[in-house]
């Protein structure tokens, strides 16, 4: 078991976690590329979805976080696969957070991810948790390769990758 | 201070409260209604845990989430067509019974009822809410037993207008309920936004994972072997896919994770109190379990918007601008000044026609609040205090300052005062607020124009004497003729009459009526109620008990005839057909008591009456014991023959009756002294004592009974307070 604190911008604390996660993502740098990542909700009933968007490695270990629903961190063990990446991993999820996403809508995420990453067996994965139906880990999973993309399992319709 | 606290949250917070109660008393169906549509099934008393999390393991193809409520039923979350679906499952097998569907209805109520839609900020909303009703419950309960004087008191019978005994009924019949809902509601919106049991910092979080080998058979698990059903809460299954994750066990006491792999506990944390708090609030407030308990809380809520209605009427009543007293002349310049002390506005209407007869008589008067006692009044030659009492001697709500500006204020040499109290006899503290501004006044060197005066239940009669003695001491003609507003009248029309009396020039009738032809019939009143009667040539109602009951079809009163009275000798003159008008006056604490506790029924003249009329209404279960008194009973003996009649009826027990002008006379009190060890017997029984008549037979009865009761330790004192001794003096 591991413990890690969440930056949130509200309390920032030096930057020792944040250099961690900053060396995979390289700004503005001919070494990575803009990958956008679409999710299509299903038209479900209930509020919400928390989503959290994340690239995991060939064996399932979490690499990064592309974007994360809400600001309140009191949600984020709903998100469970991504929450238990994140706090082995360390990191920072600053700039990366936004709404939840209500059924039948659609969010497109944009990122910035190294090169190394790209069509090498990494994946994107979506966890997703609607209050009072409860929580979906791995509600959708697909190569990070442009083009690619999968239908979900859960509250997802379909995620995809374009670059 | 007390009361703006009851106040003011309501006026703020109102809406929300009564919003939250109504949906929360909707919603306290649900588990009612649920049961009735689809019973719980039963396990079986050998279920184990791992059994039932193998079947749904194999029955479904993605099983998220397996939870166990509160009435047994299991549900499990699984992936399905439209995000997540949920099914109900055999407890014992874990095979699915058809899809689960909370009803829509319910669901929707519920997110509306915790955050009215609105998210976070709904549910400070609904979390605020409960503290106010947390709030007005504890100050609503102070306020109570200061309205009643004592703890002790706190369930007689309430007093005041239809709102304020509505609000004080639905109060004490609520108030459990709702400050268990308030109570638990609260912790439950306060662990939602974290200020009760969060972790210390925001922020960090722990989380179990598996060694991530091939995964264990889930028969094959030790932890869900030995777990027993009952204790089972809810288990998460690991996402498809990701070896790393674990299951996530809640039982009822605490949480823990299961290795996928090696079907270990890898951690487990006890539930903090907090949360041992939470899952009871829970349990309390939703009353998930037990439908019956959840519809005892349903009804509690409802009396929240009956609380809020007579609540805002009872303040409304109390602030509006109590009177525009027509031409008050200014402090400065006034002869005379009225000072006011009114709880609920009544004793305003007096003062205003006071001022206005002192003013038709040339005077210059100044009317104001007691509240707003001046530093001195210079031009004053005398000082009127119209002062009402409030709970057990307290001050009312316009004169609580009253006491406190006293000591400030400068009386001119010469300046006499008059201190009228206005009340209710058969509180214990009649009028004592009004003795303490009295005995103040004469303390601050005030001459004291008259005694004090009283006036029991807005009597004009007593105001009116008072009026007039206080005239002749200013040298004028005055006889305040205080005019109450006036309810619906109907007219009543003269059936028959008996008379008594003659020989003793006291003449009585006793007078019945029906209702007029062409009106709606009569109206509804029970024996000891009142009828305000206007005589011809005045509109200031006559009040007279009431003999009998609705049910009885007829209205009777006995009258008896006072020299010069316009009202009395109007009704003793009354033929058969001739018609009066007049309305019912409810008098609801000297109506026949309810319950199977003997009646002891006193009464002397024209008195009996009314205790005739209620032991009419009376049945042979409940034993009726009758003291009557009269002069002769061949001259003023009324209903002589009706009492024989009811006795064999079995509608009374006893009559013992009284004759004061006859050799060897005596008074109802002597009869009273003379059957002392009959009436303890009685007394320990319970019984409800009853008094009826003139002031002086009331004051002689009270004597004889408190040496009736002093064997017993008990007082007259003691059974007022209790609601058992009640009187209807005249």
């Amino acid at each position: 078991m591991k413990k890690i604190a969440l930056k949130t911008s509200a309390m920032r604390t030096g930057a020792a976690a944040l250099l961690l996660s900053s060396a995979l993502i390289v700004p503005g740098a001919a070494m990575a590329k803009d990958v956008a990542v679409t999710v299509d909700m299903k038209t479900y009933r209930g509020p919400g979805a928390y989503l959290a968007v994340y690239l995991v490695d060939g064996s399932g270990r979490y690499q990064q976080t592309l974007w994360v629903s809400g600001r309140k961190s009191k949600y984020y063990r709903h998100l469970k696969g991504w929450a238990r990446g994140i706090s082995s991993a360390g990191g920072s999820i600053d700039g990366l957070t936004g709404a939840s996403v209500g059924s039948g809508r659609s969010l497109t995420v944009r990122a910035n991810v190294a090169d190394a990453l790209i069509d090498a067996g990494y994946k994107v994965v979506v966890d997703a948790s609607v209050e009072d139906w409860g929580d979906k880990p791995r509600d959708a999973t697909v190569p990070l390769t442009n083009g690619a993309s999968a239908g979900g399992g859960g509250f997802v319709s379909k995620l995809s990758v374009k670059m | 201070m007390l009361r703006s606290l009851h106040t003011w949250p309501t006026l703020l917070a109102g809406v929300l409260v009564t919003f939250m109660a109504v949906t929360g008393s909707v919603l306290s169906l649900e588990p009612a209604v649920s049961r009735l549509a689809s019973p719980a099934p039963v396990a079986a008393a050998e279920s184990s845990v791992a059994e039932l999390v193998a079947g749904v393991a194999a029955g479904f193809t993605e099983p998220q989430r397996l939870v166990q409520k509160a009435g047994g039923e299991v549900i499990v979350y699984h992936a399905g067509e439209t995000g997540m679906a949920a099914d109900l499952v055999d407890p014992t097998t874990g095979a699915s019974l058809g899809a689960y569907e909370p009803s829509p209805f319910f669901l929707t109520l519920t997110e509306l009822h915790r955050s009215l839609f609105a998210g976070e900020a709904g549910r400070i909303a609904t979390g605020t809410g409960a503290a106010v009703m947390i709030l007005l419950s504890v100050g609503g309960l102070l306020l109570l037993v200061k309205r009643s004087g004592s703890w002790k008191r706190l369930l007689k019978p309430s007093q005041g207008t239809f709102a304020q005994r509505l609000h004080v009924e639905a109060g004490r019949f609520a108030l459990a309920g709702i400050v268990l809902l308030a109570v638990s509601g609260l912790f439950m919106s306060m662990t939602t936004l974290g200020l009760v049991g969060a972790p210390a910092l925001d922020g960090f979080m722990t989380f179990a994972e598996s060694s991530g080998g091939p995964a264990m058979a889930v028969t094959e698990m030790p932890v869900l072997k030995d777990l027993g059903l009952a204790d089972l809460r809810e288990l998460t299954f690991p996402a498809k896919g990701d070896p790393y994750d674990v299951f996530s066990l809640t039982t009822a006491a605490g949480t823990g994770s299961i290795d996928q792999a090696t079907g270990e506990l890898v951690a487990f944390t006890q539930n903090t109190p907090a949360q041992s708090l939470y899952q009871l609030a829970f349990t309390l407030h939703t009353g998930q379990d037990t439908w019956a308990y959840a519809l005892v809380l349903g009804w509690a809520g409802l009396c929240v918007p009956v609380l809020f209605v007579s609540g805002l009427a009872t303040w409304a009543a109390r602030i509006r601008k109590p009177v525009r007293i027509a031409g008050n002349d200014p402090a400065a310049r006034a002869e005379t000044v009225i000072l006011v002390g009114s709880e609920g506005n009544t004793t305003w209407g007096f003062a205003r026609s006071l001022h206005a007869a002192l003013k038709a008589e040339g005077q210059c008067v100044h009317t104001a609040a007691m509240n707003d006692l001046a530093k001195s009044y210079p031009a004053a030659k005398r000082l009127i205090v119209l002062a009402a009492t409030y709970g057990d001697g307290d001050a009312p709500a316009s004169a609580c300052r009253f006491l406190a500006r006293l000591p400030a204020f400068k009386a001119a040499p010469g300046l006499a005062g008059s201190v009228v109290g206005f009340g209710d006899r058969s509180f214990p503290a009649f009028c004592a607020y009004a003795g303490d501004v009295e005995k103040a006044l004469k303390d601050k060197g005030l001459d004291p124009l008259l005694e004090l005066a009283t006036v029991d239940r807005q009597s004009t009669q007593q105001f009116a004497a008072w009026s007039r003695a206080f005239g002749q001491t200013i040298g004028i003609d005055l006889d305040v003729a205080h005019k109450a507003e006036l309810p619906e009248l109907s007219d009543f029309e003269c059936v028959s009459r008996r008379d008594y009396g003659q020989a003793y020039q006291t003449p009585k009738s006793v007078l019945r009526f029906r209702a007029a032809a062409g009106t709606k019939g009569l109206p509804a009143f029970r024996a000891g109620d009142l009828i305000g009667i206007l005589p011809a040539g005045s509109d200031v109602p006559r009040f007279y008990s009431l003999a009998s009951s609705t049910a009885d079809g007829y209205l009777e009163i006995a009258v008896s005839k006072q020299p010069g009275g316009l009202c009395s000798n109007q009704l003793c003159d009354l033929i058969p057909g001739d018609r009066i008008t007049g309305f019912i006056k409810g008098n609801s604490r000297f109506n026949l008591p309810d319950g199977k506790a003997p009646l002891i029924l006193i009464g002397a003249g024209t008195g009996v009456a009314p205790l005739v009329g209620m032991a009419r209404g009376n049945r042979p279960q409940k034993a009726a014991y009758l003291f009557a008194g009269s002069r002769d009973p061949g001259s003023d003996l009324l209903y002589g023959e009706e009492i024989e009649a009811l006795i064999g009826e079995g509608r009374l027990q006893r009559a013992r009756l009284s004759f004061s002008r006859v050799p060897d006379g005596a008074y109802v009190q002597d009869a009273l002294r003379a059957e002392a060890g009959e009436l303890r017997r009685i007394v320990e029984k319970g019984a409800h004592i009853m008094i009826c008549g003139g002031r002086g037979m009331a004051d002689g009865v009270r004597d004889a009974f408190e040496d009736v009761l002093a064997p017993l330790g008990l007082t007259v004192t003691k059974l007022k307070a209790d609601g058992r001794y009640l009187e209807d003096v005249y």
